[in-house]
């Protein structure tokens, strides 16, 4: 591909996205650092001082930063003047697009595995679809979360994690029906990229998808399984298990 | 090799077949967006004005029929639909209903799965997706084509005239 993402990556520099306080684009900033990352402005504090007699104000700009699931993606997507804004994702709003695909009702939770059979391949928990219907999610607009920014596809991964760990589903089915579904309902219908998520040249390649769920889609799959309080608490448990197990051991037994 | 070069063949046929149907696209399709998630459930149309207002129309599609679920109006009335978008006009929904259909149909029967002006402020008018594999442009005019980014984009994909560029790569 000539337009491989990879091959516009700016590794010398020039970095750090920066959004401005109000969420828009601002410049690409070298930061010293190889790879992108994402910093959003938010505020900026001054400070006078005396030097030689003359007052001096000095000005100092704060970030929040952010890493970036897909870095290569984010940054050509902010080259190519379609990806233009930033937006630091509420739990609420988050939980706002999980309580649509009905994840939590009776129905998803007595047949979790079925539910999330017919949801995921263009349903209910197609959350990125899901949420540009509403209105809720969009394409310009990267979403961050847990400092980890994604763009919109992304996004829908991160969310199907966090659905399917609601659900009660566990990790490795979880990646084999993410495998199975871009195998069976992707690579074969060669509908890898949905183009309303065309984030422009270098960004989008519908049919290329190779045989394996790509590592970006696995990575943003797996925080949002860990992102889940349901998750959280089973780890907790499994914690205190370990730690109650481990109560009685000393090193000199076998 | 043998399916590439059969599968070839048949969307070089495809983007032909757009491109002798030009003069009908860029009627029909000019100034809009319509995208199909990918089992065809809902379809998004999307309009743009020359003050760069979208309006956005979302459709659900249920036994073969739409269904308007959502629209959010930025300029009325909708001059690239030229239909008045007032829920007040009891002809809206179904006027823009069967205008969807028949733009739907259009794309099935030239093999279209969508079609985006989203890229228009960019200088690329129209990108036309096409099924299996293929993706159309339309840039009227190369100096309008902003940003090196689209550029090289342009600049990699073959010409089928000076406005007109085809990839069967993407």
């Amino acid at each position: 591909m000539g337009n491989n993402p990879i091959l516009h990556s700016d590794f010398g520099g020039d970095t750090a996205i920066i959004f401005g306080a109000n969420g828009n684009f601002l410049r690409f900033q070298n930061d010293g650092r190889q790879g992108f990352s994402g910093k959003a402005i938010t505020g900026v504090s001054s400070k006078v001082s005396m030097e030689g007699g003359a007052p001096a104000i000095s000005a100092k700009i704060h970030y929040r930063n952010f890493k970036l699931n897909d870095p290569s993606l984010a940054a050509q997507a902010v080259k190519n003047g379609v990806m233009n804004r930033v937006e630091f994702i509420s739990n609420e709003k988050i939980q706002k697009q999980l309580d649509r695909s009905g994840v939590e009702s009776p129905e998803a939770q007595n047949s979790p595995i079925s539910y999330a059979w017919q949801g995921a391949a263009g349903g209910l928990m197609d959350y990125a679809i899901a949420g540009a219907r509403a209105a809720d999610l969009n394409q310009n607009t990267l979403y961050v979360t847990g400092d980890i920014g994604y763009d919109i596809a992304d996004f829908g991964n991160f969310l199907f994690g966090r659905g399917m760990a609601d659900l009660g589903v566990s990790y490795n089915t979880t990646v084999i029906g993410a495998q199975y579904n871009h195998i069976f309902n992707n690579r074969f219908r060669s509908h890898d990229a949905a183009p309303i998520f065309d984030l422009g040249p270098g960004t989008f390649d519908p049919n290329n998808p190779g045989w394996f769920d790509a590592e970006t889609d696995q990575r943003a799959i797996f925080n949002g399984y860990s992102s889940s309080p349901r998750e959280k608490q089973r780890q907790n448990r499994t914690w205190d298990q370990i730690d109650s197990y481990m109560k009685g051991w000393h090193p000199n037994q076998n | 090799m043998c399916f590439c070069i059969l599968g070839c063949t048949s969307n070089v046929g495809r983007i032909k077949g757009v491109y002798n149907s030009r003069k009908d696209i860029l009627f029909l399709f000019l100034n809009k967006s319509i995208f199909r998630d990918r089992d065809g459930h809902t379809i998004f149309v999307y309009t743009y004005n020359t003050n760069n207002q979208r309006n956005q129309y979302v459709f659900d599609r249920r036994d073969g029929e739409l269904f308007l679920f959502r629209d959010s109006i930025s300029f009325a009335p909708d001059s690239i639909l030229m239909i008045e978008n007032n829920r007040e006009n009891k002809n809206y929904v179904p006027q823009l209903k069967e205008l969807v259909k028949s733009l739907l149909s259009k794309m099935d029967s030239l093999h279209i799965t969508d079609v985006s002006s989203d890229f228009i402020k960019k200088g690329v008018s129209l990108k036309i997706y096409l099924k299996g594999e293929g993706v159309i442009v339309y840039a009227p005019n190369m100096e309008d084509v902003k940003g090196v980014e689209w550029r090289k984009y342009i600049e990699s994909m073959k010409k089928l005239d000076d406005f007109w560029y085809y990839s069967v790569e993407e």
